[in-house]
């Protein structure tokens, strides 16, 4: 079974209560944080919020682009969390459940906003590489990233930083969005294909750092 | 709906759509030794490996795009709201008692950051809840004698611009041994010497962003 398989899905009953099976430490503790929040206990919410509120901030943030959206769509997340902890069945990581909670969450109110259709296919815009302004400073290339970045559509978005910022596998990706992971690899092919377009004849720029 | 254009046929195409999880070895078995074998053969692949680093390294260090408000406040909100959904919550029936997160949980949260109270309460938690029953097979504490490794006693985070030498200093200081880490925020578990000051010394040591015990208060 393949290495992303085996960590979002499970088969057997939830793992907190599957004989034998021993969580990873982080995961079990969450799951019993998590446990308290099905039994009404705020305190273990107020940590389980705090625990999750960079990282879900920094997913929201990267996914929307609007700043206004991601207070409101962080507490919708965790208010599901909140109302239907019980809901959690244990196949998947805990952090799988709710992120997938907030993507759904942040599409929903993109849709809300009523944006012009972004990028379904990110291939079609590929800005030509550059020319005579190849020899672009780190900053200037950053603001590129940035704005390469922004044109995608949120789907893709999402892929780059689940897939770059949080150093998750494809399989959980794939879980976190809800789709075949073939669709995560696609996704991730095409929004790399078009920030290396956009940074190609940067490379000398690209591997200094800062 | 996304439009979806499969890449499977397109060995290239495939390869290059798993680069940035096999830069982090992050692949099975099967599907590393698959992109291996077609980097040895395929110097533009092999190329755009060499591109991920840096692609990653720039995407990394970017700020978010857009930023939202701090975590005080968004609790302020959530417990606005908690009082007002209270009612509806009410009607689950109410489960067997179980042993809470302690009191200190919450204070040590505001002050340290969610991850070192995530791994304090983590090594704690056995102590805490004590004993585990035949219902828990699975659960074994890390203070358990059969437990492979070690209780941790301290958590550790340097500064960014923290040497080498000086981390190493720290940690003789203090007589402390790493028995963990780093976890996803960049603490370290450790072991301390056994003398009321080990704690302080680490503190105290130049490198040394944040030391915290991790031993439950009496």
């Amino acid at each position: 079974m393949p290495k992303w398989l085996r960590s979002t899905s499970n088969p057997s009953p939830p793992p907190a209560q599957a004989a034998g099976t021993v969580l990873p430490q982080a995961e079990r503790l969450e799951q019993q944080l998590l446990a308290g929040v099905a039994r009404g206990r705020q305190d273990d919410f107020e940590a389980l919020y705090r625990l999750y509120h960079p990282r879900l901030q920094r997913f929201i943030g990267q996914m929307a682009r609007y700043p206004e959206l991601i207070d409101e769509v962080l507490d919708d997340t965790m208010m599901v969390v909140w109302q239907r902890a019980d809901a959690f069945d244990g196949r998947s990581k805990l952090s799988t459940w709710i992120f997938g909670i907030a993507y759904r969450k942040t599409l929903k109110a993109l849709g809300r906003l009523d944006l012009p259709q972004e990028d379904d296919d990110p291939d079609a815009r590929i800005d030509p590489a550059p020319g005579p302004e190849r020899q672009l400073g780190l900053a200037q290339t950053r603001q590129l990233l940035r704005r390469a970045l922004e044109q995608l559509s949120p789907d893709h978005r999402a892929v780059v930083e689940l897939g770059y910022f949080q150093e998750l596998a494809y399989g959980e990706i794939a879980a976190i969005v809800d789709c075949p992971p073939e669709t995560v690899k696609t996704r991730m092919f095409y929004a790399r294909r078009r920030l290396r377009a956009l940074l190609d004849g940067h490379a000398g720029h690209l591997d200094g750092g800062e | 709906m996304s439009m979806v254009i499969p890449i499977e046929r397109d060995p290239h195409a495939t390869v290059q759509a798993l680069l940035p999880w096999y830069a982090r070895q992050q692949l099975d078995d099967a599907e590393m030794d698959e992109v291996r074998a077609h980097l040895v053969d395929c110097p533009r692949c092999r190329a755009e490996l060499e591109t991920e680093q840096a692609l990653r390294a720039l995407l990394t260090a970017m700020p978010p795009l857009a930023s939202g408000g701090d975590v005080e406040a968004g609790l302020a909100r959530m417990r606005a709201r908690i009082a007002t959904a209270r009612p509806a919550r009410a009607a689950s029936a109410p489960r067997a008692a179980a042993p809470s997160v302690p009191r200190w949980f919450g204070w040590l949260l505001g002050v340290q950051g969610g991850a070192i109270a995530a791994l304090a309460l983590l090594l704690v938690w056995p102590q805490i809840q004590g004993p585990t029953g035949p219902d828990e097979p699975g659960y074994r504490g890390l203070s358990s004698a059969a437990a492979a490794q070690p209780t941790a006693e301290a958590l550790v985070m340097f500064k960014p611009t923290a040497t080498e030498r000086e981390i190493r200093a720290a940690l003789q200081a203090s007589g402390a041994t790493v028995v963990g880490g780093p976890t996803e925020n960049g603490a370290w578990l450790l072991r301390l010497a056994r003398d009321a000051q080990a704690l302080q010394r680490l503190r105290a040591a130049p490198g040394v962003a944040l030391a915290e015990s991790l031993e439950p208060r009496r």
